[in-house]
């Protein structure tokens, strides 16, 4: 059979690749601090990095026992031939403690507890990958890009798309390079959800934490632990958990321009037990070297209507991106020229999809003007595919950058910008009016 | 490659009055769940945590994502090892266990001689002999290397592709009656889209849950009516002129399968494998794993005319010999 024999050279292939990039990496000792439904997405994007990855997996801390700690134990011993081991701890002091080899800490706990996490692991010489949001309060989330400096330890922000193939070559090729767009006016966004996926979490009966844990830890009880997003002092609602990661991308794409004014409007419309905005619209003002960009946002816990993504708006077409697999479009404006385009299609920067206008074709076909409705503009694809688990690219650019081959391209003070945007929204929709923004309140 | 079709299975189950309902799209087709417990509120936290079970496997199995694990196995070059994941792993390790069953006929690498044999639009294509030799070549789970230490897979032969269709939707089945049992709330039976049914165990004071298989072309008619105590049903229907492919006889091209298949086993993949395999087996092969196996059961039903009755023609084999 030719397959055998051929499989045979593909290894030999595979080793002598290896061998020429180095041979064994150098091993990076993690421990993964928060272990709920994130934390799990972080781990096994890390698993599926296999045994030559050199990440081992040494410890998870979580106060969910008989919940995230017992599970995600569970996953990691059953690695424990690829060198992973789960051992489990409740609090995350004895785990720095007695954990004596560690090299970085994945921080997916929940959002108000990111600053202490993160601040005692850099202290402790660690690098960090912590989740977003940086913290629920910019002051917190401000001492921990100062602790990095201090430790002169890498902070890595958890806003993945930074490092998502797909959405570097829109950043890197569409916008900078081919400059398709034109000048970007106006970015809209969204991620909405139905009622269903906005249930509270529950948990399995005989699982509760106990009391004095939850309360040790900042809960009041097992719903608020479940459903801390929902809660002041804890979370930050859907615009951040949701709305931060998108919110990021238009600033990126916007060569890291700032904001310099949010409006917003929100409330607790439908959920009445919760504390956080369920329905919340923003409009951000950004100044760019080009002009002015008007940016709007919106997040849903009722309806889940196109789902979510990013929507750029140049004067000459528009890209619609999102993290969603297969979901990446550009439109061109009827009114520029194919030749326009067509050097990037031959370059293969772009592909077309649908050449014409609907106008135009209809037009030849039936020798008459389709007026009832506006033409549709030519549609273009791009040929880059995400190949890889979720989070992993960002996680292997935190690795990468601890072995200092990398990087990092979500460092601290870029977690922080995006922290004051989002947070900002919260704090204009309480304030009831604008909130003006300045250089120096994203400055670190 | 299950034939997508009209409801098979008529579980009969929302005339329980005190189950309580929860529906979620999911793998292209509706999860329903039916929860007997006290608690709606706690029933519901249960059912959304399985829902958001399946939603996270179906990230990793559907081939249809392009960062899925089995989209990346199917991308892979020759000597590629690609991580899957002990959840993706244990179902192409359930797949293969199938296939063995099956001596070979439920495989999920058979894309290749589907996309040889059929058009786009499932009509009936010429390929030449060389073409049928590619498929070929391309098509058997020995080409699919697994290693249980690392759940990691190889692929052997570049290009095949695995397509976990077939028992995706009875693995994710598998998985929610595990995690309602970690919840208490085994009194449930949870359906993966209008063909497969899977017991999570019996309501109290109930002997079963109510079953009934009908006739795909005749839906009044109802071949066959039980409980169902443990374990799944599957159901497998096709299309009018749809054609099957016995991957152990390809060169002789598809066939015209059975107009309807069903199968009883005791979890939701066996089942969904077993009811795709018997559309094309002979009865004497149904007979035999039937016999090897106890728990399990079949009906099959041969092309019938629609609003035809199929009584005379079902032919009943296991535990399902002894129904009316």
């Amino acid at each position: 059979m030719r397959s055998s024999a051929a499989a045979g050279a593909g290894l030999m292939i595979a080793n002598n690749a290896l061998a020429q990039a180095g041979g064994k990496k150098d091993d990076i000792n993690v421990a993964l601090l928060g272990a709920g439904a994130q934390g799990q997405v972080l781990m096994n994007a890390c698993l599926k990095l296999g045994k030559n990855s050199g990440i081992k997996f040494r410890a998870v801390c979580d106060i969910w026992e008989k919940g995230n700690q017992r599970r995600v134990s569970r996953t990691l011993n059953a690695y424990k031939r690829y060198g992973h081991k789960g051992t489990a701890y409740v609090d995350y002091k004895e785990m720095l403690d007695k954990e004596k080899d560690l090299d970085a800490v994945l921080v997916a706990t929940p959002d108000f507890w990111h600053a202490e996490h993160a601040i005692a692991c850099l202290e402790k010489g660690l690098h960090v990958y912590c989740e977003k949001e940086m913290s629920n309060n910019l002051d917190d989330a401000k001492k921990m890009v100062l602790a990095a400096r201090k430790a002169e330890k890498l902070l890595q922000i958890g806003h993945q798309r930074r490092s998502n193939p797909r959405y570097i070559y829109c950043y890197e090729k569409l916008f900078k390079e081919a400059n398709l767009l034109n000048r970007v006016t106006n970015i809209s966004g969204q991620w909405h959800r139905s009622r269903a996926a906005c249930e509270d979490l529950g948990w399995p009966k005989g699982t509760d934490i106990p009391a004095e844990t939850l309360k040790k830890f900042g809960f009041k009880d097992m719903p608020q632990f479940r459903n801390w997003r929902w809660y002041k002092g804890l979370g930050g609602g859907p615009i951040v958990d949701l709305g931060s990661h998108q919110i990021d991308v238009y600033s990126w794409f916007l060569d890291n321009a700032l904001p310099t004014s949010v409006m917003a409007s929100g409330g607790t419309d439908y959920w009445k037990e919760h504390e956080w905005y369920d329905n919340a619209i923003a409009i951000f003002e950004f100044a760019t070297k080009k002009g002015t960009v008007r940016a709007t946002y919106e997040t849903l816990t009722t309806n889940s209507s196109n789902g979510y993504y990013e929507l750029f708006m140049g004067d000459e077409g528009t890209l619609l991106i999102s993290e969603a697999s297969g979901r990446g479009e550009l439109y061109r404006e009827n009114w520029v020229d194919e030749a326009k385009w067509d050097p990037w299609t031959q370059k293969g920067i772009i592909d077309m999809v649908e050449s014409r206008g609907g106008a135009k074709e209809a037009a030849e076909e039936e020798e008459a003007v389709d007026v009832r409705e506006s033409p549709k503009p030519a549609l273009y694809g791009m040929p880059v595919t995400l190949k890889v688990p979720f989070h992993q690219p960002h996680l292997v650019n935190f690795f990468e950058s601890v072995r200092g081959n990398q990087k990092l391209n979500c460092p601290g003070e870029i977690g922080y910008e995006t922290a004051v945007m989002v947070l900002k929204v919260n704090e204009a929709i309480a304030a009831g009016k604008r909130i003006d923004l300045k250089p120096e309140d994203f400055h670190v | 490659m299950k034939p997508q079709g009209e409801q098979v299975v008529d579980t009969g189950a929302c005339t329980i009055a005190d189950a309580h309902h929860f529906a979620h799209e999911a793998m292209a087709t509706v999860f329903e769940l039916y929860i007997v417990e006290e608690d709606e509120r706690y029933a519901r936290q249960g059912a959304q945590a399985a829902f958001a079970e399946v939603d996270r496997l179906e990230l990793e199995m559907s081939r249809f994502i392009e960062n899925s694990d089995i989209a990346r196995l199917n991308s892979a070059v020759l000597g590629e090892i690609v991580e899957v994941g002990p959840d993706v792993f244990n179902c192409l390790s359930r797949a293969r266990e199938m296939f063995d069953q099956t001596n070979g006929v439920f495989d999920i690498s058979i894309g290749a001689l589907y996309e040889c044999w059929l058009n786009e639009d499932k009509t009936l294509r010429s390929p030449s002999g060389e073409e049928v030799a590619a498929a070929r070549e391309l098509t058997g789970l020995g080409y699919l290397r697994m290693d249980a230490d690392s759940y990691s897979a190889e692929v052997l032969t570049e290009g095949v592709q695995f397509d976990l269709g077939g028992i995706g939707k009875g693995f994710a089945a598998d998985k929610i009656a595990e995690i309602l049992r970690e919840w208490s709330l085994g009194q449930a039976l949870v359906l993966a889209g209008a063909s497969s049914v899977l017991s999570v165990s019996v309501p109290d004071g109930m002997s079963g849950w109510p079953i009934r298989l009908r006739n795909p072309a005749k839906p009044s008619e109802i071949l066959a009516k039980f409980e169902l105590a443990e374990g799944a049903i599957s159901g497998s229907g096709e299309k009018l002129g749809q054609h099957i492919i016995d991957p152990r006889n390809a060169e002789a091209g598809p066939v015209t399968g059975r107009y309807a298949a069903w199968s009883m086993a005791s979890d939701a993949v066996a089942a969904d494998a077993l009811s795709t395999a018997f559309m094309v087996v002979q009865p004497r092969e149904i007979s035999d794993y039937c016999l090897a196996n106890p728990q399990s059961a079949a009906i099959i039903l041969p092309h019938v005319v629609n609003g035809q009755s199929a009584s005379r023609e079902v032919m009943s084999f296991g535990q399902w010999q002894e129904l009316e």
